[in-house]
C-alpha cells in the first residue's frame, strides 16, 4: 500500500511540472511572435538607410569616418556576448559561451568582454573571462531604448581608443529548431553596397557628406545592434519553446509509465487481498 | 496628389507616421529646411529637435533625435534615432527627464558621459517642445 502511495505522489509531482513546462513553452512561443512582429517592425528602416547608405558610397569616394577608419594597431579587442536571460532552453546558452571560448582563444589578443543577458552568472565567473560590463536589464522582447544604450556603450569604447576591435557573438537564428553561433566584427565597420545600384543622381548633401557619414553611421551601427539582439532573442525563444516541448512530452511518457506500475501495483495489492480471504476461508472449512 | 509629399518617419522600433503632407519644417545640423514637392534629391543629418508637417491643412508635430533625412521624387523618409508623435508624448515624463539630465550635467560626476547627458537633455527638450506646440 506504501508503495500505491508514493506512486501516486509521484505522479502527481510529475503532472506539476508538465504543468510548468506548457505553461513556460506557451510564453516562449508568445515571446517569439513579438520579436518576430518587431524584426519585422524594423525592416522598411533598415531597407531605407541601406538605400541612404548605398546612395552615400555611390556618391563620393575616400569617405572619412571616425567608426570606419581601423586603428593602426590591434592591441585590444572588445568581444560581445549576447546570452539569453535565464536557462531552461537547451543547449542555447552553454553552446554560445563554449564558442566564445573558442574564438577568444583563437584571437589570442589582449581581450575585454561585454555580457548581454542575465544568464548565467555564475557560470561566467568560473570561467575566467575577463567581463567588463554586463547588460543584465535587457527585457525579453527588446525595444530601441535598450539596443541604444548598448549601442552608445560599445561605439565609446572603440572611439575613445580602449578598444581598437569589436566583435559581436551570438546565435543566429536559422529555423525555430537551428541557431548557428556567429561572430561578426562591429567596429570598425564596413558598410557593404547592396547589389542594386543608386539612382544616378545628383543628391545634395546637407552639411556635407562626411557628416552626413556620421548620421548614417551611427543609424547603421544602432541598427546593427537592435537587429542582432532580436535575432539572438528569436533563437533564445525558439530554444526554449523546442527544450519546453520535450520536456512537456517527456513528463507524458513518464506519467503513462507511472501510470502502469500504479496499475500493477494496485493489480497486485488486489491479488494478496484475495489469496489472503480464500486462504483464510478454506483454513476454516478444515477446522469444521 | 500633385503637390504633396509621401511623409515618412521610420525609426527601429517601426514607423512613426506615414502620411501625404504638403509641407515639411525638419531640423537639421545646420538649421532647419523646409521642404515642398518637388525639391531636388537631398540627404542631410538630422539633429534633435521638433519636426512640423502639414497634412490636410492641419499642422503635426514630432520630436525627433538625429537620424538621416532623405528627399527622393516626392518621397521625403526621416531614418531617426528616436521618434515620438506630439500626441504621445507624455509631457510630466518629458520635464522629468529634463530635470534628470540638467542634474546629472550639473552634477559632472567622472562616470557620466557628458555628452550622452548633454544629448538626453536636448531630447527632452524637444519632446517638450513638441508637446507645446501641438497644445498651443
Amino acid at each position: 500500500m506504501a508503495n500505491m502511495r508514493a506512486i501516486r505522489t509521484r505522479i502527481k509531482s510529475v503532472k506539476n511540472t508538465e504543468q510548468i513546462t506548457k505553461a513556460m513553452k506557451m510564453v516562449a512561443v508568445s515571446k517569439l511572435r513579438r520579436t518576430q512582429s518587431s524584426m519585422q517592425a524594423m525592416r522598411p528602416f533598415s531597407e531605407k538607410s541601406q538605400e541612404v547608405m548605398d546612395t552615400l558610397l555611390s556618391a563620393s569616394s575616400g569617405l572619412d569616418n571616425r567608426f570606419i577608419k581601423p586603428h593602426k594597431e590591434v592591441k585590444k579587442v572588445c568581444y560581445v556576448l549576447f546570452l539569453g536571460n535565464r536557462g531552461l532552453c537547451g543547449a542555447y546558452n552553454s553552446s554560445i559561451l563554449h564558442y566564445a571560448n573558442s574564438v577568444i582563444k583563437q584571437g589570442g589578443k589582449d581581450y575585454g568582454l561585454v555580457v548581454c543577458g542575465r544568464w548565467g552568472k555564475d557560470v561566467l565567473a568560473n570561467s575566467r573571462l575577463n567581463v567588463i560590463k554586463t547588460f543584465a536589464e535587457l527585457s525579453d522582447t527588446p525595444n530601441i531604448d535598450e539596443a541604444l544604450e548598448v549601442a552608445d556603450y560599445l561605439k565609446g569604447l572603440f572611439t575613445s581608443g580602449e578598444y581598437d576591435e569589436v566583435h559581436l557573438i551570438y546565435q543566429h537564428y536559422v529555423t525555430a529548431l537551428r541557431q548557428d553561433a556567429t561572430c561578426v566584427q562591429y567596429l570598425p565597420a564596413a558598410p557593404e553596397k547592396s547589389e542594386n545600384q543608386g539612382h544616378g543622381r545628383i543628391f545634395i548633401f546637407e552639411p556635407d557628406t562626411n557628416s552626413v557619414l556620421e548620421s548614417v553611421m551611427q543609424l547603421y551601427l544602432n541598427n546593427k545592434i537592435m537587429s542582432v539582439l532580436l535575432d539572438s532573442k528569436c533563437g533564445e525563444h525558439s530554444a526554449r519553446m523546442t527544450a519546453m516541448t520535450a520536456a512537456a512530452d517527456s513528463t507524458k511518457s513518464l506519467i503513462s509509465e507511472l501510470d502502469l506500475k500504479l496499475n500493477r501495483a494496485r493489480q497486485a495489492a488486489i491479488t494478496t487481498e484475495i489469496s489472503e480471504i480464500v486462504g483464510g476461508a478454506s483454513a476454516l472449512k478444515k477446522k469444521k | 496628389m500633385a503637390d504633396k509629399i509621401h511623409f515618412q518617419i521610420a525609426t527601429a522600433d517601426g514607423v512613426v507616421c506615414d502620411s501625404m503632407a504638403s509641407y515639411a519644417l525638419i531640423p537639421l545640423s545646420d538649421g532647419d529646411v523646409g521642404v515642398l514637392s518637388d525639391h531636388a534629391p537631398m540627404i542631410g543629418a538630422l539633429k534633435e529637435g521638433v519636426v512640423r508637417y502639414v497634412c490636410e491643412g492641419e499642422d503635426h508635430f514630432a520630436a525627433i533625435s538625429g537620424g538621416v533625412l532623405s528627399v527622393v521624387d516626392n518621397e521625403v523618409i526621416l531614418l531617426a534615432r528616436t521618434a515620438e508623435r506630439a500626441e504621445s508624448i507624455d509631457l510630466a515624463r518629458a520635464q522629468a527627464s529634463e530635470r534628470r539630465a540638467r542634474q546629472r550635467i550639473e552634477a559632472h560626476a567622472a562616470n557620466t558621459d557628458m555628452k550622452r547627458a548633454e544629448l538626453s537633455l536636448q531630447r527632452a527638450i524637444a519632446r517638450e517642445k513638441a508637446y507645446t506646440m501641438l497644445h498651443k
